[in-house]
């Protein structure tokens, strides 16, 4: 028991003192790609997707974030999404300067495809939705290659195409892995 | 008197020419709620865009836009929007080449609108009225509102407006009897929607 306790206090030591070491991410680009696992709030079905993402520091404040999203499956018996992917575009905001963690907040709306589920009877087509959506998450840099991240992501869209039954595509989509950076150091 | 009437003219110029950065540009992404879309209380919308900013003066700014916003409307048929357009706005104080945290604003512009009206005639449980049916139009509208920048840094700003949007040129309803059908209004009208934006822009 002691034994644990002390290697949790040395890892937030070294944690924490390696967060305040200096640490320059302007003009640096991170790239991430991950399965994220999302759950549809409105239709409550639980969601796989492949996800990619890049951001370009503008500043150590300022980034420029994009994201390409590919609907891989859905974990219910009786699923109403045949495939569900979304390109995303726009800003995020990072509290902290020239520290390896790296706390921000976004907002990147774009745009989804998505398609319903017709069994074997029915094809529906794909519909282009516009798409709103918020970017929660934190990055620690562990080096100038690597990072750890986990990103929470919010995003809020509807199908018309089956009027009028509308068809609510709110998700709440989880990222987390290890990305690639250059250019930070 | 033709002298002062030519120095009060002047006027305008001088204070541009104060500004520390007249013609800065910013780029941002918004996201838009549309909301009593065709005087309806329900069928929110949703859209998804972006804009340049070119500021003109220390009070003023103007806004370039494209947007694209879906929504129910009448209860089985889909409207879809694309703008495109412009809006002036004019701070209601001082920027302080935007130290402070808020900077509040008022807009007003005009934009060109695509419309395109869906009626779906499947009832949703897998039985069909008849044929889908289709109707699109380009017309033109004007924006006015409130809006607030909230200044992240001096160049990070998030922006929250309320506009409403009044859409000139002719309409489409659905009648629901005999049968569900898109009907093109014979007299020119006006209807709208109050479009409640938010926005993150970075001033290049």
């Amino acid at each position: 028991m002691r034994k644990t306790t002390f290697l949790a206090a040395l890892l937030i030591i070294v944690i924490s003192s390696n967060a305040q070491t200096e640490f320059n991410k302007r003009h640096g680009v991170r790239l991430m790609g991950t399965l994220s696992p999302g759950y549809m709030l409105g239709l409550k079905e639980s969601v796989v997707s492949l996800s990619g993402s890049w951001s370009y520091y503008l500043s150590e404040h300022v980034s420029v974030h994009g994201e390409g999203s590919y609907f891989l499956t859905s974990l219910n018996d009786f699923s109403r999404v045949s495939s569900n992917h979304s390109l995303l575009g726009g800003l995020n905001y990072h509290f902290k300067a020239n520290t390896r963690f790296d706390p921000f907040l976004g907002m990147q709306p774009g745009a989804g495809f998505f398609t319903r589920e017709g069994g074997k009877l029915v094809q529906y087509k794909t519909e282009v939705v516009p798409v709103i959506s918020f970017v929660a998450g934190m990055n620690y840099y562990v080096g100038s290659i690597f990072n750890f991240f986990v990103h929470l992501r919010y995003l809020q869209s509807q199908s018309l195409e089956h009027l009028p039954v509308k068809m609510p595509l709110s998700e709440i989509r989880l990222m987390a892995g290890l990305g690639f950076n250059f250019g930070v150091k | 008197m033709k002298q002062i009437l030519f120095i009060a003219c002047l006027i305008p110029l001088i204070s541009i020419a104060q500004d520390e950065k007249p013609g800065r540009v910013s780029l941002g992404v918004r996201s838009t709620v549309s909301l009593f879309n065709h005087g309806g209380k329900d069928d929110a919308g949703y859209g998804a865009g972006g804009h340049i900013r070119v500021q003109l003066s220390k009070r003023l700014n103007t806004e370039w836009f494209a947007d694209y916003l879906s929504n129910a409307t009448h209860g089985s048929a889909a409207r879809r929007d694309a703008h495109i357009g412009w809006s002036v706005m004019y701070y209601l104080v001082d920027t302080d080449n935007f130290k402070r945290k808020f900077t509040p604003y008022v807009v007003a512009g005009h934009c060109f609108d695509y419309t395109q009206i869906n009626l779906y005639q499947n009832s949703g449980v897998g039985l069909s009225f008849g044929d889908d049916q289709k109707a699109s139009r380009w017309s033109s509208a004007i924006q006015t509102g409130l809006g607030t920048h909230y200044n992240l840094t001096q160049r990070l700003d998030v922006s929250l407006a309320a506009q409403y949007m009044i859409h000139f040129g002719k309409d489409y309803h659905i009648e629901e009897l005999p049968v569900r059908t898109i009907v093109s209004e014979n007299h020119s009208g006006l209807e709208g929607h109050l479009l409640v934006s938010l926005s993150i822009n970075i001033k290049l």
